[in-house]
């Protein structure tokens, strides 16, 4: 099958008065359309970085310095702005961790959407009002027309995460990008959440990247796993290839440390993250690994194709 | 367990009165209704249920920070003399580790805080007792002249819980204290509260929305729906021998890799209807069994075994 987004070599750096910040350090990493890649590594791993790359939405300091993101056979990074803006939301959507600072607080939802809707869809009048109401029942929400007319203030924030899903789903994107949507959200609301997102990948025939530092949520939605460390691409592979047969001991540590509900205290991972001002020679992961050996110090470990699956790591035979 | 109970709740309730910026009318709520349970001398009683449940109401009343409406809090026999206890006897690690850590003070002085005006150490005697907590938390005694800001979130909330166990206290709440950090630095938290627990002989009233977290150190469970107890047991009895719907809707929403969701069990209702002091058991609304009886009576907490108490009709 033909992908539909193919990202190569990305490098992303920050450029501050302490440096340069690696903050996404060469990944590249493919989608198939209809297929969800979870992302998943701890905070400032590079994750989010990754994702605002793609639609050109960094923060000011931030910049691409090099790689290719090709998505459905155009050249994202070398697109002109004004045509960039007509891919942000029309083909690719996103939904960020806090609903209520992404939707705007003075307009109601309903005006949101159908703003959105003829802006990139050229979906006016009445029409946009009842799309915009279908959207709203498809992202499970029961009282569509009191959503509708509400400010993002009166709503729960559950409820504001369906709304903004709902807004991103209407303008028919070919991939939607949920970066930790549940992260803010109570267990209960954030259950229901991904079995929404579950069940639009399926009847829209979406495609999803699934952002989360929640190892066993992303093994929830995705059909494959990339997990960043530091900027850098550790591992790749199916999600029952990454939970059941971890090959990287970070992708382990990062399992381990899942809590469980047999009276175990998960298993901590020392150390925190690398500064990504200053970084070392070798292995990023070698402070804190494991299993780490005298190369690890000083030389980088590629990332190699074994059998399907990718890996970076000496210790990994094949 | 045997002995007195180290703190008791007795049937506390609390109202808060909320009036809105722009309206005349106010509106009670009532966040905490009838709770009674007690915490024993050396458990980690977990206190578990969503936002609005009462759970942050529950904890700043078991330390003093706010009165109950009604209803009465026994510290070690004797009632709660708020605001005394807590920074002595007491302590608390809030959520949020950057808005509960002053931005204006170094963290050294953050730690050194209570001992000067709780235990009325010396400065060099603080310097003494600074070191050994700094020890204790695991942070390099180097951090002590940084800001806040300076720190990550993990180091931030270990210096949160150097200034709980500042003064050696026998109660601790943990009020969500690894909710804001990622799974690996939850890890690291945990393992480090419950080194603490033992070492000091500490009880604990750990709140989270994540009965994961709860799972892994909690000798009790409490679970609140509403500003009411609507089960309580041993850990294992709540972990697997649930009998509450709530707390069987919590259960099922925790992940599990690969869709491997236990048999879905989900709520009626995705958001909790207003608040109502209206008859009948507050779950109603969103309970998957409810039956006619649960809408006219409200359920009281009766005991399934000597541990293990449900409030719910169903249960028989």
């Amino acid at each position: 099958m033909k992908e539909l987004l193919s990202v190569s070599n990305l490098h992303t750096y920050f450029m501050t008065e302490r440096g340069v910040g690696k903050v996404v350090d060469g990944i590249s990493f493919r989608l198939l359309p209809g297929e969800v890649l979870g992302i998943v590594g701890e905070s400032g791993s590079g994750k989010t970085m990754t994702a605002l790359s793609l639609i050109r939405l960094l923060p000011p300091r931030a910049r691409v310095v090099s790689g290719r993101v090709i998505f459905s056979g155009e050249d994202l990074l070398s697109l002109p702005e004004h045509r960039m803006r007509m891919f942000r939301g029309a083909e690719i959507g996103m939904v960020f961790q806090e609903p209520m600072s992404s939707l705007d607080p003075v307009f109601t939802i309903g005006e949101q959407m159908v703003e959105a809707l003829r802006f990139k869809r050229g979906v006016k009048g009445k029409k946009a009002v009842d799309e915009a109401l279908s959207y709203l029942s498809a992202a499970g929400i029961p009282e569509a027309r009191r959503v509708f007319f509400s400010y993002p203030h009166e709503l729960s924030r559950g409820m504001c995460q369906r709304a903004m899903i709902a807004l991103s789903l209407s303008l028919r994107p070919k991939l939607l990008i949920a970066d930790e949507p549940t992260t803010a959200l109570d267990v209960t609301v954030q259950a229901g959440i991904i079995e929404l997102l579950k069940g639009l990948v399926s009847s829209f025939s979406l495609s999803l990247i699934f952002i989360s530092h929640d190892i066993s949520l992303v093994g929830e939605i995705a059909s494959r796993v990339l997990v960043l460390y530091g900027g850098w691409a550790m591992e790749e592979g199916s999600v029952d290839d990454i939970l059941d047969r971890p090959l990287h001991p970070y992708t382990r540590a990062l399992i381990a440390a899942e809590p469980g509900l047999d009276g175990e205290l998960p298993e901590p991972l020392p150390g925190c993250l690398p500064d990504i001002f200053i970084k070392g020679e070798g292995c990023l992961f070698h402070p804190r690994c494991p299993e780490g050996e005298e190369r690890c110090r000083y030389e980088i470990p590629p990332y190699r194709d074994i059998g399907g699956r990718k890996v970076r790591c000496f210790k990994v035979e094949g | 367990m045997g002995g007195a109970p180290l703190l008791s709740f007795k049937e506390v309730s609390k109202r808060f009165i909320r009036s809105g910026l722009f309206s005349s009318r106010s509106q009670e709520v009532l966040a905490l209704s009838q709770v009674s349970f007690d915490i024993h001398r050396g458990e980690v009683l977990g206190l578990v249920g969503e936002s609005g449940s009462g759970k942050t109401t529950l904890g700043k009343i078991a330390v003093g920070l706010i009165p109950p409406s009604s209803g009465q809090v026994l510290f070690e026999g004797k009632e709660l003399s708020p605001k005394l206890e807590l920074g002595r006897k007491m302590g608390m690690v809030f959520q949020n580790p950057l808005t509960s850590l002053n931005p204006r003070m170094r963290v050294g002085e953050i730690v050194e805080e209570p001992l000067k005006i709780q235990l009325k150490l010396s400065s060099s005697e603080r310097r003494l007792r600074l070191k050994e907590l700094f020890e204790k938390v695991g942070l390099p005694l180097s951090l002590a002249n940084c800001y806040p800001d300076a720190l990550s979130t993990g180091q931030r909330q270990r210096v949160g819980i150097a200034r709980a166990i500042a003064t050696s206290p026998r109660f601790v709440v943990l009020d969500e204290p690894v909710s804001a950090l990622d799974l690996t630095v939850q890890a690291q938290i945990l393992t480090l509260l419950s080194q603490l627990c033992s070492e000091f002989g500490l009880t604990y009233l750990l709140i989270s929305h994540d009965l994961r977290v709860v799972a892994g150190m909690s000798d009790r469970v409490v679970v609140m729906y509403r500003g009411r107890v609507v089960e309580l047991g041993r850990r294992k009895e709540i972990m697997e021998e649930a009998r509450h719907p709530y707390t069987r809707v919590l259960l099922n929403s925790i992940p599990t890799p690969k869709g491997r969701r236990r048999a879905r069990f989900a709520l009626a209702k995705e958001e909790a209807p207003p608040l109502t002091n209206g008859r009948g058991c507050p779950f109603a609304p969103r309970c998957p069994e409810v039956e006619e009886r649960c809408r006219r009576e409200t359920p009281s907490l009766r005991p399934v075994s000597s541990s293990h108490f449900v409030s719910c009709h169903l249960i028989e």
